[in-house]
């Protein structure tokens, strides 16, 4: 495991606890961190990125004890926020540039050689030259990766990354990122469980800061298979049911619900067994659901 | 509106910084003016000036004061209100709200405004409690008047800040920038400082100026003491023009904003020309290069530097690339540019654009600005990351706290060398243009480079301790300033030592004798103690400093103990020793223990008054016949030491037993006597000694006095008393002297048979040997017989051949020596090198001062002048001592070209008249004894410009001497006296009115007349007579030899005080044949002022009336007897006159001389 996170706690000032004695193990690889709102993802990211103390446990990478060294884990850090501003004004060349200093490129030469390479692998090289305060939300996003990866970061965290990003830059944008998490490790939050899916070689669901549930996509899925059951019924009948076990409910173009329920055996004839998906293991693990009968 | 009006209103409540910025100011303003009104210090019986701080002029100079800082809070308050909104983001939800434009905008400002308002009501509450208070001195404070309080407010306050509100406003709110608030201040000081210096139209000065400052000065330029108490400000037009000029365009630039400001999230910017290229690319895949750079694994000190270097590159853009930057940078060097001008133009005595001195007027104030962007721009680049959010990305990378924080230092540093240069080529590029290739560039660089670069290093440190401490931006920029007056209002409040005195600067006494060399240990070592608090900055800073988000104060502590490694605890312990070991010194040297205080000194010499007064009584003492004086400089120590015997005569018909002799204050002395005596009293802090002779010492006996003097140390911080130098001058006042010195003789009765001068001897014989350094050469008065050279020091043995007077200087510096000898006698110049530019116009002051009064007086007693130069840190005279005419190194440097009046030429004249009028003749010890040698003096010395350089350059000369008494009368805060009994003090009447005085007496009774009386005056209290004249006796003297009809003259300008104030009503010519009839209507008025109050006195005057042609020639110039308040004068002249002037040639003192001219 190269990312060892242990007992970590946090409890904001105003009462709130953000993380509540979550331990993890990462390894290499795309790691998916989902959760609702509020779960405590970012306050996780930000505490590992070391921009927030926490109140208890401890975080090491590879041989780097995070809190205590905070400056080592920063030397191969990649940290992209959810929400970040830039300098008015300010080309993207340029500020890639400034932030390239920053991260310790200090030989000219070879700071715009990354550079150039960085701002290819991002597709910006076109718009090098444009103030990045300018810039559409999806380039904002891609701006944000180029800036990560200028030091070859051997941990990568990117918070909410998809968030506003139409499917063609979110395409794009998980590609980049795939390429990069091949090697290294690659920690990415999000509410979006499609990609999770599609990425991921391993994943964990959080809420109120606690740790619900930590395995590999496909496994997860696994041990749902034989548990879920859908079934259409109108919306009057719908208001009947026992609204424990379920799942998700759809409409259909016609008004009727596409129920899904989560039991160990068929609840009722009308149902039929289907394959579970990614999102069936969320609602699982956010709403504790237990197996029951109908 | 109104929502949004109390929305602010209430934020601004809540806010404690509101209440920090309230306890600030108005807490200053009360301990301000309770500290100037007295309650920190006793009552001083001997202050008798009656200046009320609470009339309504000195409210108003209060103001002006307190408008300095209150020109910071106006962005705070006003332009943070509106920017909130921009910096939080919140503009753009909040602009789609149904609110108008002008709600939005006149909520805001009106929010702002009002707190602002708030604040100056306070202060103006303060200021009227703090004259009530208990304890004020009462001649400090007259009676309460509401008016006064707020007359300052309407006229000045209130619409400054509703002008400044509006612009700062508009200008925020147009460039949603809040650093553009700050920027319009600096901006506003500097404009304030260059318009004076560059307009010298009073009336377009006033209007032009933006806070009404200069109308004020202008409108009050003449009221006297008595004006200032007691009168309230004129609702003058000229006041209204400038306050509504400036409202105008205040509301024009917010009438402009206001239109092209949109309630829209985005400025919009008019689109560019250019055909535009898409900023989004077409459909592109992503690239699967594997090219990777390895990350670098160089050295990573050498890493970390080039990091830092890097770092600051970026930062010293970001200062310097903008707007702002570039309209400050060029305002300054025209302030600098201007300043620099009035001191070497436009004067009556300006001086050569110098090094020292072009470097010293603008340096304190350039380096103030220097010093208030060093505040913001820190604040700029400690915030920016915070501001623009991009803290996260920037707190995540790896580079050190220690980079970030050297990386801002470093592009302070850059800022600031890059503006002390700028000042370098501007003080270059003025001396070139005028002319004067001496640049001495080592000067500027130690000046610029060494001097005032150091201070602003240590502000650099300060503002990023404080940037990171507070970190926001206009909290800290507060803090910065208020720490920055501290240093000069700390004194004020009894807080004097300057290890209190934050980054204190002193102006180093600068002369070419020994450029910075004195003052220099006292500056390096105040500079060694805050450049060592710099370094605890330094570790608190790196320890306090917010690296990541929801950082409280209780975690920057907790983080600060991890941080504190023990490189930092090393420097942090470092600085610590050195700022106590510089500390203490400081402190010794400040007050070592034979050196009181102020207060401690004020009160040892109440003591001695209370305890020695007695002794007053003893008026009859011996007095010195000769002196043999052995002097002793080391200049390269610092120090001299004095050997002297005097022979003491009883010069009376009764015996003196009781010797009264004071030593010099500063020396240790002692002395004895060939004859027994005791001590009976003394005083050890003051050097006054009572001794009795065991035998009285019989009429026409002698005894000899003799006496050891040497120096004691200078204190580190008051070099500038330094005597003894690379420009050594030592005046007789140190030696031993008797009598009660304390005593104001010149309020009392003349002392028979005692001179002004020297109450302790009448004309005394001197012998002086007097030893130096190798090189230099040594001065005292009377002819050298003797040099030699021993032990590398130089001897010269002075001996005079006629008596002299008791009045003696001491002079030695590496000189170059000019010789002109003139009939007979030699004039010598002893100049520095390169001070050579003056030189001729003294030597031609001399020898036409030589040829006047040997014509009209006496012969020249002394073989030789001899002018030498001093330092300038003596001051800005020149005196006469016997043959030697020591002569300050500022006229050395006169710019006489761009003078009025050839200063070099005419105080030289000066000094040689008083060869006659102050030695062949010497005054009486009585009131008014400076009108007999001061006044004619002046006198004498206008005749001999007038034969040296004309008429007209006399004229001008004579407008300078009125211009100086009518100003120094505005100055004086006591009771103006009569020529007949002028003070010492009052150069402006000694000089001034005196040569006004003699000039109008000459004008009527005639030159050979007056010179005649003067002459044979002269020759009849000849000093070796020992018979000393008083004024009165001069007045008598000059009153029986005029004629009748002028009599009056003598009473009024000589014994009286008077004013006229003249002004024609209506002139009209008409031809009468082939003569032209002038009809002038005159309203004449005649004040003396000698009373209690202003006396209105009866006409029967002698007044001048001047007629002019069309080329402005003189036609005609008649007298004509006024005697009449309203009298029709009737002129006839051959020519067309086309103006009539009345008192053409200032005969009269006259304030407004304006409106004797007359246009027909």
């Amino acid at each position: 495991m190269r990312l060892k996170i242990s007992n970590l706690s946090k409890t904001y000032g105003n009462g709130v606890k953000a993380l509540n004695n979550l331990s993890l193990e990462v390894g290499t690889g795309m790691f998916g961190l989902l959760g609702p709102n509020g779960a405590g993802k970012s306050s996780l990211m930000r505490s590992i990125a070391t921009l927030q103390t926490v109140d208890e446990g401890s975080i090491v990478f590879d041989d780097i004890d995070v809190l205590e060294d905070p400056m080592g884990l920063r030397n191969v850090l990649g940290y992209l926020p959810q929400s970040f501003g830039v300098y008015p004004k300010v080309s993207a060349e340029k500020l890639l540039d400034y932030f390239a200093v920053l991260k310790g490129l200090t030989s000219q030469k070879r700071r715009k050689q990354r550079l150039d390479e960085v701002l290819d692998l991002v597709n910006l090289t076109e718009v090098r030259k444009k103030a990045v305060s300018g810039y559409s939300g999806g380039m904002k996003q891609r701006f944000g990766i180029a800036q990560i990866l200028l030091n070859h970061p051997k941990l990568i965290i990117v918070d909410e990354p998809t968030a506003g990003l139409d499917p063609e830059e979110r395409n794009r944008f998980l590609n980049v990122l795939r390429e990069v998490g091949a090697e290294n490790t690659v920690i990415f939050s999000t509410h979006i469980v499609e990609d999770v899916k599609e990425l991921c070689t391993d994943m964990a669901i959080l809420n109120k800061g606690t740790l619900l549930k930590q395995k590999k996509p496909s496994e997860a899925i696994a041990e749902l298979q034989g548990k879920v059951w859908v079934t259409t019924m109108t919306s009057d009948v719908f208001q009947t049911m026992e609204t424990q076990n379920i799942l998700s409910k759809n409409y259909n173009p016609d008004n009727s619900l596409r129920v899904r329920v989560y039991a160990n055996e068929k609840p009722s004839v009308h149902f039929e067994a289907d394959t579970p998906n990614l999102e069936d293991v969320y609602f699982v693990a956010i709403n504790q659901l237990t197996e029951s009968k109908a | 509106m109104k929502t949004i009006l109390k929305y602010e209103l209430r934020q601004w409540l809540t806010n404690w910084k509101l209440y920090i910025y309230l306890c600030f100011f108005v807490g200053s303003s009360v301990l301000l003016f309770a500290g100037t009104a007295g309650f920190f210090d006793p009552v001083n019986p001997n202050e008798k000036t009656i200046s009320y701080l609470n009339s309504a002029f000195q409210l108003t100079k209060i103001w002006e004061f307190l408008f300095n800082g209150i020109l910071f809070l106006v962005p705070t308050l006003v332009g943070v209100t509106l920017f909130r909104d921009f910096r939080h983001n919140i503009h753009s939800v909040l602009f789609s709200f149904p609110i108008s434009k002008r709600e939005y905008l006149f909520g805001k400002f009106w929010a702002g405004f009002s707190a602002l308002l708030t604040i100056i009501f306070l202060i103006m509450l303060g200021l009227i409690v703090a004259s009530l208070l208990p304890g004020l001195h009462p001649n400090k404070i007259g009676p309460f008047r509401f008016e006064a309080h707020i007359q300052p407010m309407l006229l000045f306050v209130l619409p400054n800040l509703m002008i400044l509100s509006l612009i700062t406003f508009s200008f925020i709110a147009y460039s949603r920038n809040l650093y553009v608030g700050l920027g319009i201040i600096i901006i506003l000081i500097l404009i304030s400082n260059i318009l004076p210096n560059a307009i010298d139209n009073p009336v377009l000065l006033s209007l032009l100026d933006p806070l009404g400052k200069n109308a004020f000065a202008f409108l009050t330029k003449d009221w006297t003491q008595e004006d200032k108490n007691l009168r309230l400000i004129p609702f003058d037009s000229l006041i209204l023009y400038n306050r509504i000029l400036w409202l105008f365009i205040a509301g024009i630039i917010s009438f402009l904003v206001y239109q092209k400001f949109e309630l829209h999230e985005k400025k919009d910017i008019k689109a560019k020309k250019r055909p535009r290229t898409k900023a989004t690319t077409p459909h592109a895949t992503v690239t699967n290069k594997r090219t990777s750079t390895p990350v670098e694994r160089a050295n990573p000190f050498a890493k970390s530097l080039l990091t830092v270097w890097t770092l600051s590159r970026f930062n010293f853009r970001y200062i310097i690339r903008n707007w702002m930057f570039y309209t400050i940078a060029a305002l300054g060097i025209l302030s600098v540019f201007f300043a620099v001008h009035q001191v070497t133009h436009n004067q009556a005595v300006a001086i050569l654009p110098v090094t020292h001195v072009v470097l010293s007027i603008p340096a304190f104030f350039f380096t103030t600005i220097i010093s208030l962007l060093t505040f913001f721009y820190d604040g700029f680049l400690t915030n920016r990351d915070l501001v623009h959010s991009v803290i996260h990305l920037v707190d995540s990378t790896a580079v050190s706290n220690l980079s970030l924080y050297l990386s801002k230092f470093l592009a302070l540093a850059k800022m600031q060398l890059l503006l002390l240069s700028i000042m370098l080529l501007v003080g270059v590029g003025i001396q070139l243009q005028n002319g004067h290739t001496h640049l001495e560039l080592g000067l500027y660089l130690f000046h610029l480079y060494g001097i005032q670069w150091l201070g602003l290093l240590i502000w650099s440190f300060a503002a990023l301790f404080v940037h990171a401490l507070f970190r926001n931006t206009y909290v800290g920029v507060f803090f910065l300033v208020g720490l920055w007056f501290s240093a000069s209002a700390f004194p004020e409040i009894g807080i004097t030592s300057r290890i209190a005195l934050f980054n204190f600067y002193e102006p180093l006494p600068y002369s070419d004798f020994f450029q910075y060399g004195l003052g220099l240990k006292g500056f390096f070592l105040g500079k060694l103690y805050w450049l060592a608090i710099s370094m605890i900055f330094v570790v608190l800073t790196l320890l306090l400093v917010i690296r990541g988000v929801g950082i409280s104060f209780s975690k920057r502590v907790k983080a600060a103990k991890k941080r504190f490694s023990p490189m930092l605890k090393a420097t942090g312990l470092t600085a610590i020793v050195c700022t106590m070991l510089s500390g203490f010194a400081i402190i010794k040297n400040e007050s070592p223990k034979d050196i009181l205080s102020e207060k401690e000194r004020n009160l040892a010499f109440k003591n001695f008054e209370q305890a020695f007064s007695k002794y007053a009584v003893i008026q009859v003492q011996p007095k010195i016949a000769d002196m043999d004086l052995n002097i002793a400089l080391y200049p390269e120590e610092s120090r001299f030491q004095i050997e002297g015997a005097y022979t003491i005569k009883n010069k009376t018909k009764n015996p003196i037993d009781t010797l009264l002799i004071k030593t010099g204050f500063d020396e240790t002395t002692t002395f004895d006597l060939n004859v027994p005596y005791k001590m009976i009293d003394k005083d050890e802090y003051v050097k006054f000694w009572v001794i009795v002779l065991d035998k009285a010492l019989a009429p026409n006996a002698a005894l000899k006095f003799s006496f050891d003097m040497s120096s004691s140390k200078v204190p580190l911080f008051e070099k500038h008393q330094e005597m003894v130098s690379e420009g050594s001058y030592i005046k007789n006042e140190i030696l031993p002297r008797f009598g009660y010195f304390l005593s104001n003789s010149t309020d009392k009765e003349a002392i028979p048979r005692t001179n002004y001068y020297t109450k302790d001897a009448d004309l005394i014989d001197v012998h002086t040997t007097i030893s130096t350094t190798e090189g230099q050469k040594a001065f005292a008065p009377g002819n050298l017989v003797k040099t030699w050279n021993e032990n590398k020091r130089s001897y010269f043995e002075y001996e005079t051949d006629a008596p002299i007077k008791n009045s003696l200087g001491f002079l030695s510096a590496t000189y170059t020596t000019h010789k002109d000898t003139y009939k007979g006698v030699d004039f010598v110049v002893n100049a520095l090198e390169g001070h050579a530019h003056r030189i001729s116009e003294m030597v031609a002051g001399l020898k036409a001062s030589f040829d006047y009064n040997t014509k009209y007086f006496t012969p020249y007693f002394f073989n030789d002048a001899n002018i030498i130069e001093f330092p300038k840190t003596f001051g800005s005279y020149a005196s006469v001592n016997a043959n030697l005419i020591p002569t300050s190194e500022i006229r050395f440097i006169a710019n006489n070209e761009n003078s009025e009046v050839n200063i070099s030429f005419y105080i030289i004249a000066h000094e040689l008249t008083h060869h006659w009028w102050g030695y062949q003749l010497m005054p009486a010890s009585a009131p008014g004894a400076v009108m007999v040698t001061e006044s004619v003096t002046e006198y004498l010395s206008l005749n001999i410009y007038k034969t040296a350089f004309g008429e007209e350059k006399a004229r001008q000369f004579l407008e300078l001497q009125r211009n100086r008494y009518l100003r120094g009368r505005n100055r004086d805060m006591e009771k103006e006296t009569p020529l007949k009994n002028v003070e010492l003090k009052d150069q402006y009447i000694s000089y001034g009115k005196g040569a006004m005085a003699f000039n109008t007496l000459r004008h009527y009774i005639g030159e050979d007349r007056l010179i005649g009386i003067l002459a044979r005056f002269l020759k009849g209290y000849s000093s070796d007579k020992e018979v000393y004249p008083t004024s009165g006796q001069l007045i008598d003297t000059l009153r029986i030899h005029t004629p009748a009809e002028y009599k009056y003259l003598i009473r009024d300008n000589f014994e009286d005080i008077i004013l006229h104030d003249i002004n024609i009503d209506q002139a009209d010519t008409q031809q009468e044949g082939d003569a032209f009839q002038t009809k002038i209507q005159l309203n004449t008025r005649k004040t003396s002022f000698l009373g209690e109050s202003p006396k209105a006195l009866p006409l029967d005057d002698w007044i001048e009336v001047g007629l002019y042609n069309e080329k402005g020639q003189e036609i005609h110039v008649e007298k004509v007897k006024v005697s009449k308040n309203q009298q029709l004068i009737k002129v006839k002249t051959t020519q067309k006159p086309v103006q009539v002037v009345i008192d053409p040639n200032l005969l009269l003192l006259e304030k407004n001389i304006e409106d004797n001219t007359y246009t027909l």
